[in-house]
């Protein structure tokens, strides 16, 4: 049937279908992403769905519900299927130039806004500079002035310096972006990037370079005094791109004067459309930014058991670390363990080591009690001098941890390189924040059903699990 | 006459020459996968072929048109009813496509053979030469279905089904670089045929009117400078979907096996994501659309050396080349552990020093072509008969052995804790420091060597340098410590 209609036609009725907003935009992607012979083999299943997008993601308030998305309990990854990268290039390789507007999509923020500025305000040992400097946040004005009217509101001298360096440190870059305009590039298509700001292009233009980006022009609101969209315009550009997470303030209004709409929907965003266990605020911002980031901007396609291992299990262990004691710390794990790079501790099972300090925590990782008691002793005899502290994992989780056993045997899965990577990231996007164990647990919890699945089926299973999207 | 199939830009060089070497009096047609050009390169590139007249007719198959008509699509699940009305929908729309008589051609070559095209004639036991995908790639069925299956399950489901892919009964022969085969590899059916030889030896008059073609252009090489090719590969036929890994890969093979060269860089015809000229800013970059295979034939002087991760275009080269660095599959995987393996290298080369005489390597579960090409980069001295020396990813077989033994751990564990009851080791660390915006992470790479050879520890010990890996932004520092017991405790 669908080889009948005029091809123009399908693509109209296409696009009318796929361009409603930006979620039935982002969702309808995905849905084909999932299958991408589906509008061949099953049309009319096909469009129905599209229909249904439609209804749904404009009915207000219901548009809102995250139905059939929860952390550890819906594969996300498969519901977030974004295009390979060098799939989507093909886009961008259209037109002789693209403008992309920096924040959201090429750059990820850690912490928003009126969080960060509470940071900023941290530092600065300032009281009341956060709620103060966000009501002064206007896109043509230019840090220096801000500072300016902070320091005359403060009376004291203050220089945006700071703000300067912990914004820079705030962003993530994001590959999947990058990769994107690396194309363009390599393709000779002129790069623009345009975004609203208080901060002096040279910011951009450190961080840009930081990360081996390419560019032909960058200009940023507060110099040019007016928007990024009005930027845009006086570019006079004809043909051209445009990659942004901001669908309702750039991507439409430029795709109405000819631009070629490429919509990159935030990673934070698809974080708050699911739903979470309860969760202290603070993390969950971060635990958003930073999950978003690193599973759902596009550049992996992450099985289910490691996306529970990133989003459940990861924060639970880290969670515990801190809890453990660093310093003459032993685990028994497996020498060659993952869980190594991620206790910067000892791991053993073998306990003819001789350590020399006066007191060794021995934690019981529960892999294996009978040669645990074994190792106590073998430790006891090779460090008489020493008292031993042992503390069981488990029950200072409060949870049975038997699930995550291969993080301490050395098992290398899907699941164990989810928590290692969710362990690293966090660490080194928050600056070594740590987790409440509340939290930890909440998250594991939610996702333990599936992690106890995913384990307890046979290995072929597991492993085929770990590669299908 | 003779009819020619085929999907890759591999093939269509591979098909031109072996029509004018081995079909020059006879006529031929050609069919090409549509896919072999970007949709609005295509009729361009027709014309510009049909101009040569080196085919009587060219025609591209529709395969995106037949695939809205095959039906549902496959996986490996699908009944055979399921997989059979597939088929019958794909030899219906060829049918009438094609309308022609296939067995009016004295001869019928095609590559590819899961396009449909491919699927009629395996289907209809029409029989036909088989023509590999690549060069040497018939001896790598299991490496070539992996791709195919994740290119197209659907067309990969049926190519099992029919028995296709260079298995099939009907097929007469399969023509196909046989010096480029792996080791070992024999076919019963195989047909040598070398673009290389045929340009070389067959038709030598015919280079000008190929080059020209494709709008090769003479490199003239200078003769002071060594120079290194460095051929890409095509990402999705790769193990590892990720062009940050690509990225790095491409880096690490660049700073370890071409320092000191000057650079050329020849892109896989598809490879066109990757960014070359920012990444490795002073290199040739040549252009895609021209084969490797016909290199040979535009450098003014035969070329230093051919470095390639696993690309199979290495063998069209590999006649031309003085010396050519090649790697298994598992780079592509694990391409981390190429740091190990050099840390490895280095320190069998200082044993050699320290000891004052050449290696006799024998390995063991780690992968000895990375450990091979290091060895000949570093010019280890080696011989029969020299000191004896096992090298080994099995932490049990170090443990158990008495003789000099590096142990090269083949995962990414941390250091290892060994027992009190154990001898004397020494250890070479080799921390791996990136720099700001590296696409690496900072790691360590730990090999330990254990000998009964007393003498040679002093010298062992004093071994720290420091390796600069300026594509990959990056350095590597190596430095050796005996472990003995009390120091660790």
């Amino acid at each position: 049937m669908l080889e009948k209609l005029s091809v123009d036609f399908v693509r109209k009725i296409f696009h009318i279908l796929t361009n409603g907003n930006a979620k039935i935009k982002f969702h309808t992607i995905c849905m084909q992403n999932r299958d991408r012979e589906k509008a061949a083999n099953r049309p009319v299943e096909f469009g129905l769905k599209l229909l249904g997008y439609n209804v749904w993601y404009r009915l207000p308030g219901i548009r809102n519900i995250p139905v059939g998305r929860e952390i550890g309990k819906t594969y996300l990854t498969r519901k977030y299927l974004r295009l390979p990268v060098e799939d989507l290039s093909s886009e961008i390789l259209e037109n002789p130039s693209v403008v992309c507007d920096i924040t959201d999509s090429l750059f990820l923020p850690v912490l928003e806004k009126k969080r960060f500025y509470q940071q900023v305000e941290h530092r600065l040992s300032c009281p009341g500079f956060a709620k103060i400097r966000f009501g002064l946040e206007k896109p043509c004005m230019k840090i220096d002035a801000i500072y300016k009217e902070l320091s005359r509101i403060f009376q004291k001298q203050l220089s945006p310096q700071i703000e300067l360096e912990m914004a820079a440190e705030n962003f993530m870059p994001n590959r999947y972006i990058i990769r994107l305009l690396d194309i363009a590039a390599y393709h000779e298509i002129t790069i623009h990037f345009v975004v609203d700001s208080s901060y002096p292009k040279e910011f951009y233009s450190k961080i840009l370079k930081r990360n081996h980006i390419c560019w032909d022009t960058l200009m940023v609101s507060c110099e040019e005094k007016k928007n990024k969209q009005e930027i845009v315009k006086g570019l006079g550009l004809e043909k051209y791109g445009v990659v942004s997470a901001d669908f309702n303030h750039f991507i439409r209004p430029l795709h109405k004067l000819g631009g070629r709409s490429i919509y990159y929907r935030a990673p934070m965003q698809l974080m708050r459309d699911v739903w979470h266990p309860k969760l202290s605020e603070e993390f969950r911002d971060q635990y958003d930014a930073v999950c978003g980031a690193k599973v759902f901007s596009g550049k992996k396609r992450p099985s289910f058991a490691y996306e529970l291992g990133y989003l459940c299990a990861g924060p639970f262990l880290y969670s515990l670390i801190p809890f453990l004691g660093e310093e003459d710390t032993v685990y028994y794990a497996a020498s060659d363990s993952p869980f190594t790079r991620l206790a910067q501790a000892g791991c053993t099972t073998n306990g003819y080591i001789k350590l020399g300090s006066p007191v060794i925590n021995l934690i019981d990782t529960g892999i294996d009690p009978e040669g645990f008691k074994n190792f106590v002793q073998r430790i006891q005899a090779h460090n008489p001098e020493s008292r031993l502290r042992i503390v069981s994992l488990e029950k200072t989780a409060g949870i049975n941890l038997e699930p995550l056993s291969c993080v301490f045997t050395g098992m290398d899965n899907e699941l164990t390189r989810g928590i290692l990577d969710f362990c690293q990231d966090f660490a080194s996007c928050t600056h070594r924040s740590t987790i409440s164990v509340s939290d930890g647990r909440a998250l594991y919890t939610w996702g333990y059903g599936n992690i106890c699945k995913l384990v307890h089926s046979d290995e072929g299973a597991f492993h085929a699990q770990a590669t299908a999207v | 006459m003779v009819l020619y199939h085929l999907s890759t830009t591999y093939q269509l060089l591979y098909c031109i020459v072996h029509r004018m070497a081995r079909h020059p009096q006879e006529e031929a047609g050609l069919l090409m996968v549509e896919y072999i050009r970007p949709e609005k390169e295509r009729k361009e590139f027709i014309k510009k072929l049909e101009e040569t007249g080196w085919f009587s007719f060219v025609r591209l198959v529709p395969e995106n048109q037949f695939k809205l008509r095959r039906g549902a699509s496959l996986n490996e699940s699908s009944t055979t009813q399921e997989i059979e009305g597939v088929i019958r929908n794909v030899c219906s729309c060829v049918r009438s496509w094609l309308n022609m008589d296939l067995s009016s051609f004295s001869r019928i070559y095609i590559g590819s053979d899961q396009w449909s095209f491919g699927i009629y004639c395996l289907a209809n036991h029409i029989p036909h030469v088989y023509v590999e995908d690549a060069s040497g790639m018939l001896s790598q069925r299991e490496r070539y279905l992996k791709i195919l299956r994740e290119i197209s399950m659907t067309n990969y489901v049926i190519s099992q089904y029919l028995h296709g892919a260079g298995t099939s009964e009907d097929e007469i022969a399969r023509l196909s670089d046989v010096r480029n085969f792996i080791n070992g590899f024999t076919d019963e059916k195989a047909e040598n045929f070398s673009i290389y030889d045929a340009l070389t030896q067959e038709i030598p008059e015919r280079v000008p009117e190929l080059l020209a073609f494709y709008g090769a252009e003479p490199i003239s090489v200078e003769e002071e400078a060594p120079v290194c090719v460095f051929m890409t590969q095509y990402l999705k036929s790769m193990a590892v979907k990720d062009l940050d890994v690509q990225e790095q890969i491409t880096t690490m093979l660049v700073d370890y096996f071409a320092e000191g060269f000057r650079l050329i860089v020849k892109p896989h015809p598809k490879d066109i994501w990757l960014n070359y000229r920012r990444i490795l800013p002073r290199a040739v970059i040549l252009p895609h659309n021209m084969n490797s295979e016909l290199l040979p034939f535009v450098f003014s002087r035969p070329i230093d050396r051919v470095l390639t991760a696993s690309s199979t275009s290495v063998g069209g080269m590999a006649p031309f080349a003085k010396e050519v660095y090649q790697f298994t599959t598992e780079i592509e995987s694990f391409h981390e552990r190429l740091h190990r393996i050099y840390v490895t290298a280095v320190l069998l080369k200082r044993l050699s020093q320290c000891a004052g005489q050449a290696l006799d390597i024998s390995a063991s579960a780690i992968n000895t072509v990375q450990l091979e090409n290091f060895l000949r980069i570093l010019e280890v001295p080696r011989e029969k008969g020299g000191l004896a020396v096992k090298v080994t990813g099995e932490e049990e077989e170090f443990r158990g052995s008495e003789d000099t033994i590096i142990f090269s751990p083949s995962n990414a564990g941390e250091r290892r804790c060994f027992s009190v009851t154990e001898k004397n080791l020494l250890e070479v660390r080799g921390s791996l420091c990136p720099e700001e915006g590296s696409l690496f992470s900072p790691a360590e790479y730990t090999v330990y060597l254990s000998s009964a050879q007393k003498k040679i520890w002093d010298c062992l010990s004093s071994l720290a340098f420091v390796k600069n890996l300026p594509y990959s932004g990056a350095k590597l520092y190596i430095e050796s410590r005996l472990i003995i017991w009390e120091e660790k405790s």
